[in-house]
């Protein structure tokens, strides 16, 4: 009884082995390093504190949240609907088709001027600029899911009356949603990294304002707080999408 | 439901582009050129004409005409075309690396659960980085140039590779594993006869999203740090206020990106046969 | 048994992929530490990094007219982006010597960085000062107290156009607490005037003749003249690790005697054509702009009186974690 404890409990430190042995890997080659690109973790941690507790999370780590948060938004329902629009009709499929692939080749560093153009230098241009990042996997997504509903549930409906709009809504969307799910999740870390790069140009606060900053300041230990929070950041957003998405696809199964 | 979620969500949901590249590119149709999907271009580009030749006139917005010409020029001078060359070269060696060691990787934390809950925890750190963000770091470990470009593309383009490898291998059903091994052969032979050919379809589909975020970041860490190709060729035009040949440069850019589209969807039909039927029927 | 054996495959797997890794990242790492090499010929390899633009020109007039070959200097120029790029490229040995901000040198003098300044680049004189505070066309601004609660666009905070902006404002009597400063790259800021998206912005040249070319904006203030009181001092100096000074004081020498030669070169308005011409060939800049460019005019040797005026911008408006002496970041040598 007592050596199966022994034993749970050992299987649930494994997965800390390794993140806890590079941690003091850290600390030590920092601390007998003589360069100073690798500050000790102490020192990193330090920083963290005074530039992040709280003062830079308002500053720079809320805006920045705040843009991803409306740029994914805004991104996701783009998607979603000119996905439908397309998944449902094959011939707006073959129309489209290869603009899409081309746009969605373009880096967003290279879509920036036209951002400013469009939207200026405030957040609008960032939030765009996040949208766009965010919009073709979700995109590609709905589209494939759009084509996954069988012919014949769309037939039957419309025998039923149903009209092409409500056809969509009732039937393919629904079918669909899996896919949109997927694409949804593969839009979030490409929504993050379209938040800093964003925020590397023209940039008045956030995560990658904060990141240039410290890189022209050679605050290293600086950067790598920016790295964590980002880590951080990154981990935190999969793993509610995860759990939201657990709960609604159970939902869905449901239907 | 609850158990194949998570081992099926991921590479269904990347295999997405799948269906939009193989309608264009189905054997007899392949010859034919997408003639509605040109003339939507057209269309769009026309738009656009009309557009900043009357509405948006900024003297930072070239007509589309004004980035053809320049991108003909371009082409005759061949300026373009060497950053083409330095591009890819570090994209495919960025690629290449990523392949192998997200095959690998993928593979090996896929066939062992211990070595899977090992690294889970620095990998799902890791993973959600913006490749962006290492830039700097990158510079200061590996200096500005190809060699900072090639891992940041590794960096960038491992992760769909190696999860979709993780996922496949783990995918695998367990039916053909215990049949493969009741034939005698050893687990090694399994796993190189059974379970790598099965994961082949993942990983094909983790290799063509790779592939466009590869580009995506090679043109990326150019602008970023002027080391050279047609991201530097991008930069150095907006630098010397050449608008529209900094459009042109960016035109290129789509194209590339739109023929590795196609050549990885067409690649993917080929060395994946074995699987492709299954594709086609989930696509109806 | 069996069990073991598959674990110790896996394990396999999972190292030689690990290598995989590791190998291509480390790959060209171990370049040594100084990086310099000398040659059979009597010759020295280095490879040294510079801005793609009029203030980093000296290497490509250098290179290009053969002063480094006649000091026994085997150069490759290497355009890098901007600042931080720079001092990495230094840092990690991949460039010997590199074109950067006096300022730069300094904040990392400050994070105790061994940085220091070998060679002198552009100078700002009061009738050349290479950067200006400019207005859009039609702004009701006309002098530097309108600024007031504006907004004004720099490339970077904490940079000289920065600061100098700050000094000019402060020296004026505005409160800079005031100002709201956009960073704004300056290829950018022609469209930002055209937008009506910013009341001001510092841009360099050549942007400034772009800009007023295009009809666009026009120069309101020339924010250098509040650094030194009008007085000569270095806008950008070639800067190097400290140690390599120190071990290699001769390569120092020669690699300041071959810029002194594209300095006296460069300086002659004779040479000012194919100045002209060098600087197209590096960064495809426009007949048309480059007709309209004023050439920056360098200088060889550097002096505490031409640096320390930039560090004490930089204290002024507490840039600088701590304070940082100009002869302390100057190589002595010779």
């Amino acid at each position: 009884m007592m050596n199966r404890y022994v034993i749970a409990t050992g299987r649930r430190l494994v997965p800390w082995i390794v993140p806890v042995t590079l941690l003091v890997l850290w600390e030590y080659a920092g601390r007998h390093s003589e360069s100073i690109y690798l500050p000790p973790l102490s020192d990193v941690l330090v920083t963290l504190r005074d530039d992040w507790m709280w003062e830079r999370t308002r500053t720079d780590l809320l805006p920045s949240l705040e843009r991803f948060a409306l740029g994914y938004l805004l991104g996701a329902v783009l998607g979603i609907v000119l996905g439908m629009a397309i998944g449902s009709s094959r011939r707006v499929a073959e129309y489209t088709t290869p603009t899409m692939e081309f746009l969605r080749a373009l880096p967003a560093v290279a879509v920036l001027p036209i951002a400013v153009l469009l939207f200026g230098l405030g957040d609008g241009m960032r939030i765009s600029i996040i949208a766009f990042g965010v919009m073709f996997p979700v995109l590609v997504n709905t589209i494939a899911g759009a084509r996954s509903c069988r012919q014949e549930r769309i037939d039957v409906a419309r025998m039923y009356g149903l009209s092409r709009l409500q056809v969509v809504r009732r039937v393919v969307l629904p079918s669909a949603i899996p896919m949109i799910s997927a694409g949804l999740r593969v839009g979030l870390p490409i929504a993050l990294i379209m938040m800093v790069v964003s925020e590397l140009v023209g940039g008045q606060n956030g995560i990658g304002f904060y990141l240039i900053q410290a890189q022209s300041l050679f605050n290293i230990s600086g950067m790598f707080t920016a790295l964590i929070i980002l880590g951080v950041l990154g981990n935190v957003i999969n793993n509610t999408y995860a759990w939201v998405e657990n709960r609604r696809l159970h939902w869905a199964s449901h239907l | 439901m609850s158990t194949t979620t998570p081992v099926l969500d991921e590479p269904v949901a990347e295999a997405a582009p799948a269906p939009l590249a193989r309608r264009t590119g189905r054997r007899r149709r392949r010859v034919r050129v997408n003639l509605r999907g040109l003339a939507f271009a057209v269309g769009l580009l026309l738009v656009i004409e009309v557009l900043t030749a009357t509405v948006i006139t900024s003297l930072y917005v070239p007509r589309p005409s004004e980035v053809v010409h320049a991108l003909w020029l371009e082409l005759q001078r061949g300026d373009i075309l060497s950053g083409v060359g330095t591009t890819m070269g570090a994209y495919a060696r960025g690629l290449g690396i990523a392949i192998v060691a997200g095959v690998l990787l993928g593979a090996a934390l896929g066939a062992s659960r211990t070595a899977w809950e090992l690294f889970r925890i620095v990998i799902e750190f890791l993973r959600p980085l913006p490749s962006v963000a290492l830039i700097p770091f990158s510079i200061l470990l590996l200096g500005v140039g190809s060699t900072t470009t090639v891992a940041m593309i590794v960096y960038a383009s491992l992760w769909p590779i190696l999860f979709n490898t993780y996922y496949g291998v783990r995918g695998v059903n367990e039916v053909s594993v215990d049949a493969a091994r009741t034939f005698g052969l050893k687990r090694w032979q399994v796993f190189l006869r059974v379970q790598i050919p099965s994961a082949a379809t993942n990983i094909a589909t983790g290799v063509r999203v790779s592939s466009a975020i590869a580009l995506i970041l090679v043109i990326t860490v150019e602008i970023l740090t002027r080391s050279g190709g047609l991201g530097y060729y991008i930069v150095r035009m907006q630098v010397a206020i050449r608008t529209e040949d900094m459009y042109a440069g960016i035109v290129v850019v789509g194209v590339l990106g739109y023929a590795i589209a196609m050549l990885m969807g067409a690649l993917e039909r080929r060395l994946v046969f074995w699987n492709a039927d299954v594709l086609e029927d989930g696509n109806r | 048994m069996r069990r073991i054996t598959q674990r110790r495959g896996i394990a396999a797997v999972a190292t030689a992929a690990l290598l995989v890794l590791v190998s291509a990242c480390g790959g060209s790492d171990s370049s040594g530490s100084s990086g310099a090499s000398e040659n059979a010929d009597g010759t020295t390899s280095i490879t040294i990094a510079t801005v793609g633009s009029d203030s980093g020109s000296q290497a490509f007039y250098a290179k290009n007219k053969g002063f480094f070959e006649k000091h026994d200097l085997d150069v490759k120029v290497n355009v890098v982006a901007n600042v931080p790029e720079l001092a990495a490229a230094v840092e990690s040995g991949d460039a010997q010597f590199a074109l950067t901000s006096p300022t730069s040198v300094a904040s990392a003098s400050a994070a105790g960085i061994g940085f220091q300044i070998v060679a002198g680049g552009a100078v700002y004189t009061k009738d050349n000062p290479g950067v200006w505070v400019m207005v859009p066309t039609g702004s009701d601004i006309t002098s530097v107290e309108d600024l007031k609660g504006k907004s004004i666009a720099v490339n970077a905070l904490n940079t000289m156009p920065h600061l100098s902006t700050l000094a000019t404002l402060d020296d004026a009597g505005v409160d800079t607490g005031s100002i709201d400063f956009v960073t704004l790259d300056f290829t950018q800021v022609g469209q930002a005037f055209e937008s009506g998206q910013v009341d001001a912005a510092t841009v360099t040249a050549p942007f400034n003749a772009q800009i007023e070319t295009d009809g666009l904006g026009t120069v309101l203030a020339s924010p250098y003249d509040a650094v030194n009181g009008t007085d000569d001092f270095y806008n950008t100096i070639w800067f190097g690790q400290r140690d390599l000074a120190e071990d290699k004081p001769e390569l120092v020498e020669s690699f300041q005697a071959a810029l002194a030669d594209a300095n006296a070169w460069a300086n002659d308005p004779a040479n000012e054509e194919e100045r002209k011409t060098i600087l197209q060939e590096y960064t495809s800049l426009t007949d048309a702009t480059l007709a309209d460019l004023q050439l920056l005019q360098f200088g060889d040797e550097v002096t505490d009186e031409m640096i320390q005026p930039v560090i004490d911008v930089m204290s002024r408006f507490k840039v600088l974690p701590k304070p940082v002496k100009a002869s302390d970041i100057i190589v002595q040598v010779g």
